[in-house]
């Protein structure tokens, strides 16, 4: 599932295609983190990026039409030196990003997903087009190491 | 997933993730061999490796359904996983949840 090689943009260090499927996440979440693993990422760093990925693909997921099903959802990450930028892209109809975001009421059982996002990230991007949307979501210093960079640069 | 009902007390273990693939079924279960009315049901959350928000929505329907039965019972996690500790302060679940180590 997981193409890690053919898209070679300088920076580009992951790359999948995700079916508009729930079970589906996880798993390219899981890889998406063997990949910053391997580039040197802290382990908290680790679990925020997987955690606000999943919380990405599930929003885009929930709230597809019925036509926008059949599209699939993208997921890149790219390095910018230390830096790190998630792009998940959808083909849903998007929403408005809210203006602020806060926690619901504590008993609430749904609305966390966005601000558990914003939490997480140091830059969240929305990007609504017409037929797909970007949300963007940026990590800084995410890796330490000088030759991860390297690697990253050679993929 | 591991659920064990005695008498008024129900203890779930062995929940490796609580997520959106897998909430809907992790509720329906616990509610399941929910006893008429529960005082206390201990949630294990030491070997889950990942609670996104859905699992966290779980959490909250759970005790919800639990109060219908008995206002007075009580619902705590046990032995969360660091990053799952991270999450349950994100969203203040922390204090809506007694949060005790193993």
């Amino acid at each position: 599932m997981a193409d890690r090689g053919s898209k070679r943009d300088a920076g580009s260090l992951f790359r999948v295609m995700l079916t508009c499927n729930l079970g589906a996440v996880r798993q390219a979440a899981l890889s998406a983190r063997e990949v910053l693993a391997s580039q040197g990422a802290a382990e908290e760093d680790l679990s925020a990026c997987e955690l606000a990925l999943v919380e990405a693909c599930n929003n885009a997921i929930l709230y597809v039409s019925n036509s926008g099903r059949q599209e699939p959802i993208e997921i890149q990450l790219l390095s910018a030196g230390p830096d790190l930028e998630i792009h998940v892209i959808d083909h849903t109809s998007g929403f408005e990003w809210p203006g602020q975001l806060a926690l619901p009421d504590t008993e609430a059982e749904h609305g966390r997903g966005l601000f558990i996002i914003q939490s997480l990230m140091d830059e969240v991007l929305y990007l609504r087009g017409q037929n797909e949307n970007h949300l963007i979501m940026r990590k800084s210093r995410m890796f330490w190491n000088a030759d991860a960079t390297l690697i990253s640069a050679e993929l | 997933m591991k659920i064990l009902q005695q008498g008024e007390t129900v203890n779930v273990s062995d929940v490796q993730q609580l997520a959106a693939g897998n909430a809907a079924d992790f509720q329906s279960l616990i509610r399941a061999a929910m006893p008429r009315r529960p005082n206390r049901i201990d949630i294990d959350l030491s070997q889950t490796e990942f609670l996104d928000c859905n699992g966290v929505g779980a959490l909250i329907a759970l005790l919800k359904s639990a109060r219908q039965r008995n206002a007075q019972v009580i619902v705590r996690l046990l032995g969360p996983t660091l990053s799952t500790q991270r999450l349950l302060r994100l969203t203040r679940l922390d204090s809506l949840f007694p949060i005790e180590a193993l």
